[in-house]
């Protein structure tokens, strides 16, 4: 008895804190100043701290940037800022597939979130993510 | 110790959601040099896990005029997210844009009107909606009796639901017997509809959305389809990722996102792309590409005031000056390109082409629409999978709410207009006009009201004589921003008696006389029909919110006032969705021997439906019709004589709009006589459009933190050659002037548009930066369209960079001293 608590206070705290650092908003690292978020992101940024032009430009070659589904979306404004997005902001756009997932995460079979698989900023669909959405 | 497994997850996730919403109220601010506008309660814009709702309700985005299919999550009576829905014809599986995913917020902004505002003293009062009535009944009766039933005036909106649009149709048009009565879409796709009507003699395409899928070669023009229509633009985009194959070809004056997925780039300085539809048809036919039998079957050749009937010979003759060296002189579109678009459109095998309102907005925007449909007339291009000439509509229900139900000043339900005896005899007998219409003539106008541009210019005060029109109602639109060149029309809102519906303070708002606070539509319901002929019913999900009224209540206190009570039979109701319900057969009654038919789709039918329904559909074991004017696919050509139209037995095509089956090659002239032309003092062409963030005039989406966030402020993109010319750098301050009216801009310098090319984007609400100052209101002769596409403007440099990104929004403080400045 005293180790299934033991365990299953382990478990909590792991999930928990798996699904915290996915939903967390946090405070956006420099003041944006109202700057569109490509002004210090974009490859070529003139900025003083250009930031993670790889990302940026993973991101302006994936199907994503293709259909201006921009930062925004996904990190929310400077005042709802997320570092990390979350599989709630996935299901407005990816219903099916998101449903898929909550009843395998409810299930506990996965506790997983859309980029475990479908890797930020490419969002590439890997092989292994395949198994994820068969019901 | 009963903690299961699954329960212990299910708590976690829930825990960790909660902790999540925590982090977000706590999220720290930083100071900003100027505050932003309020945005929606934290509580209410955080995302919440899919367990945690108590329902999902069925509806449609209420955004552009794609049609997207949702659910609104609903928790606790309140709104708190939204999902695609997979089953969706339109947003195929489920996808949605950064507006849609985000609609749901606005409806709990603090700015939401919650009481009737009455203008007294210049200021506008908090009064009972009792008090607001009346005061609306009183001014309406005085204004029929001293200046006549066309005295008073009813301004709709693609964005109202069809129950509403029509109900406020049959109370002007029936009740008062008159005309009076028009609505934005006649800002945005007038141009479409009198385009179908003259070329195919039927409003509305032919085709569908999953002709897109079907094609093999897609024609976007006068469109930036990946900011207006994202949604369609992704089905476009994922088609042409799985098949390279499929040709794409982008005709704009301005490189946008959409042409990235482009095979072919073709420029087009604003105003002048109908010199490319003549180019191209040129070379078809040069190249014998034609469809010959296709043309001696279903072609009718036109001059081109459309007065007589012609020849092919004389549309070659005709088109003969349009050599793509011509072409590329007056459009600065590559001779070369003229070509190989040619080619594609007209051998690739079934070809799509999509427009919006880069032709609509157009002093010849009909003549654009007329010529596109040639193409596809000469081409073949109609009545076989992935083959279509398919107009983009703006608006969410500016289709089925406004066209179909025909509340514009010159048309009635089914799309026919006034001027048609028999259709209007029919819905004269079928509302019983003559029992009980207020107007002593007992019947229908048969002479047009004015489209809006017109309507808003004899708008005015009783002290001014030369303006007829004294009174009007304005419901879920925004003419004092949306309408072009504002300077001469701002003015006779304010004079006029104007009641406002709106859910938001707005520019128009603050015109008014009366303000009434409406419901959202997810607060009400209603039927919504999209670009391609689909119906969806948004069923009610939550409640709306104290003192707020949906816009079929108000139409149907204002009937019962003006003693319309027995006519409007749902005025009495006090459900809403039963009132709307009601109105709805009504509706599909008037409508259901018309080829617009959706006698089929009945209110319990909608309700079960995931997909809606495509007219024709006219009964409920019909299933709805993907492809019109093909026997087999078109139930029209079962029973013809029903909707009082003759095909033949032998035909297995047949555009039954048109008296001889056949569509109009029309000989439309390119040359935009109308349109204004560049001069020395004014050296740039400026045309205005749409950003994916933003919507209309950004009373909504303005409002939601995410999307205000990406296109705070407007600004003026310039190519990047101009900008050296003028010794500009990037996000220094212009001054754009047309005769017209001024905007003081942040400057984008850009290589995406033309040199001599300027854009500014519609949405913004400062009025410094409201871009429908400078517009030109030249308007398309036929269908009363404005030229918003061509300004000439000067541009110069009024300072170095200025912070303006304040997501400005014109707030109930600001409703009594409206500074557009």
């Amino acid at each position: 008895m005293k180790q299934s608590i033991i365990f299953l206070t382990l478990l909590f705290t792991l999930i928990f804190s798996v699904s915290f650092a996915q939903t967390e908003a946090v405070e956006h690292p420099l003041p944006m100043e109202g700057k569109d978020c490509a002004v210090c992101h974009a490859p070529g940024s003139t900025e003083e701290i250009p930031a993670d032009p790889t990302a940026y430009q993973e991101w302006a070659d994936s199907m994503h940037g293709l259909n201006s589904v921009k930062c925004v979306t996904c990190h929310g404004e400077e005042s709802t800022f997320k570092a990390d997005s979350n599989i709630n902001i996935c299901l407005s756009c990816h219903p099916t597939e998101t449903t898929v997932i909550n009843r395998k995460t409810e299930s506990a079979d996965y506790g997983l979130v859309c980029s475990a698989c479908h890797k930020v900023h490419s969002f590439t669909v890997t092989k292994e993510a395949k198994p994820v959405h068969t019901k | 110790m009963d903690i299961s497994r699954r329960n212990l997850i299910k708590t976690s996730l829930a825990a960790s959601a909660a902790a999540a919403a925590g982090i977000t109220l706590g999220c720290k601010k930083k100071e900003t040099a100027q505050a932003p506008a309020e945005q929606a309660p934290a509580s209410t814009a955080q995302a919440v896990s899919t367990q945690e709702v108590d329902k999902w309700v069925k509806g449609v985005c209420r955004m552009c005029g794609t049609g997207c299919s949702i659910y609104v999550g609903v928790k606790n009576g309140k709104m708190v997210a939204i999902k695609g829905n997979v089953d969706s014809k339109t947003n195929t599986r489920g996808f949605l844009c950064i507006k849609g995913m985000n609609i749901w917020k606005v409806a709990y902004h603090p700015d939401r009107l919650t009481t009737p505002l009455i203008r007294k003293n210049g200021k506008l009062e908090p009064a009972s909606w009792d008090e607001a009535l009346t005061l609306i009944e009183t001014k309406f009766k005085e204004f029929h009796k001293k200046y006549g039933y066309d005295s008073v005036a009813y301004y709709g909106s693609g964005q109202c639901t069809t129950e509403e649009s029509y109900t406020f149709n049959k109370i002007w048009k029936g009740g008062f017997g008159s005309n009076m009565m028009d609505g934005n879409p006649r800002l945005c796709m007038a141009s479409a509809v009198a385009g179908y009507l003259s070329s195919l003699g039927s409003d509305e395409p032919a085709g569908a959305y999953e002709d897109i899928e079907k094609a093999k070669c897609i024609f976007l023009t006068g469109s930036n389809t990946s900011e207006a229509h994202p949604i369609l633009f992704r089905r476009i985009a994922r088609y042409k990722k799985e098949n390279p194959d499929v040709k794409i070809i982008v005709c704009e004056p301005r490189k946008t996102q959409t042409s990235n997925i482009a095979d072919l780039w073709m420029p087009s300085l604003p105003g002048t792309d109908l010199a490319i539809f003549n180019g191209m048809a040129r070379e078809i036919i040069k190249n014998n590409w034609h469809d010959k039998e296709f043309i001696s079957k279903h072609a009718r050749f036109t001059s081109g005031d459309g007065s007589k009937a012609s020849s092919f010979d004389e549309y070659i003759k005709f088109i003969d000056k349009y050599t793509p060296e011509y072409v590329e002189k007056v459009t600065g579109c590559p001779a070369a390109s003229v070509k190989q678009a040619a080619e594609w459109f007209a051998k690739s095998g079934a070809t799509m082409s999509l427009w919006c309102m880069g032709l609509n907005q157009r002093s010849n925007g009909v003549w654009a629409n007329n010529l596109i449909h040639n193409l596809h007339v000469i081409t073949g291009n109609f009545g076989k999978p992935g083959a279509d000439s398919f107009s983009l509509t703006g608006q969410p229900n500016a289709c089925g709410g406004v066209r179909e139900t025909g509340s514009l000043s010159h048309l009635l339900p089914g799309c026919k207009p006034v001027a048609v005896e028999p259709w209007r005899k029919h819905v004269e007998s079928y509302w019983k006009v003559a029992e009980h219409c207020i107007n002593p003539t007992k019947a229908i106008n048969p002479k047009p009201g004015f489209p809006a541009v017109k309507l808003f210019s004899i708008l005015g005060g009783e002290n001014e004589k030369d303006k007829p029109v004294k009174a009007i109602i304005i419901s879920t639109t925004n003419p004092a921003q949306s309408l072009p060149n504002l300077n001469k029309f701002i003015p006779n809102m304010k004079n006029a008696f104007t009641v406002v519906i709106d859910i938001f303070p707005t520019r128009t708002a603050q015109l008014a006389s009366v303000v009434l606070p409406a419901a959202f539509l997810y607060e009400k319901g209603g039927v919504y029909g999209c670009s391609e002929r689909r119906s969806f019913l948004t069923q009610k999900a939550v409640e709306a919110p104290a003192g707020t009224k949906p816009d079929l209540w108000i139409a149907c206190q204002i009937a019962k006032r003006m003693g319309l009570e027995k006519y409007i039979a749902w005025s009495n109701e006090e459900d809403i969705v039963k009132m709307a319900e009601m109105a709805w057969n009504d509706y599909i009654g008037c409508t259901a021997n018309s080829e617009k038919t959706l006698a089929g789709a009945t209110y319990k039918r909608l309700k079960e439906s995931t997909t809606g329904v495509q007219w024709p559909c006219p009964s409920e074991d019909h299933p709805g019709t993907y492809k019109r004017y093909v026997r087999g696919m078109d139930p029209i050509f079962d029973n013809p004589a029903k909707y009082g139209l003759k095909i033949p037995a032998d035909a297995d095509m047949y555009f039954y709009g048109r008296p001889d089956g056949k569509v109009n090659v029309f000989m439309r002239d390119a040359e935009p006589k109308a349109s204004e032309k560049i001069s020395k003092e004014y050296p740039f062409l400026m045309t205005t459009g749409r950003v994916i963030e933003q919507w209309h005039t950004g009373t909504m989406t303005m409002r939601i933190p995410e999307t205000a966030s990406a296109h705070p402020n407007s600004y003026i993109e310039i190519h990047v050659n101009d900008a050296k010319k003028l010794g500009l750098t990037q996000g220094d301050m212009v001054r754009v002037e047309s005769v017209r009216g001024v905007n003081i801009l942040p400057v984008k310098i850009v290589n995406m548009t033309l040199e001599g090319v300027c854009f500014i984007p519609m949405h913004d609400q400062k009025g410094s930066r409201m871009v429908n100052f400078i517009c030109s209101d030249v308007v398309d002769a036929t269908s009363g369209e404005p030229d918003y596409k061509v300004s000439a403007v000067k541009i110069t440099k009024v300072s170095g960079p200025e912070k303006v990104d304040d997501r400005y929004v014109v707030t109930k403080e600001e409703l009594d001293n409206p500074t557009f400045s």
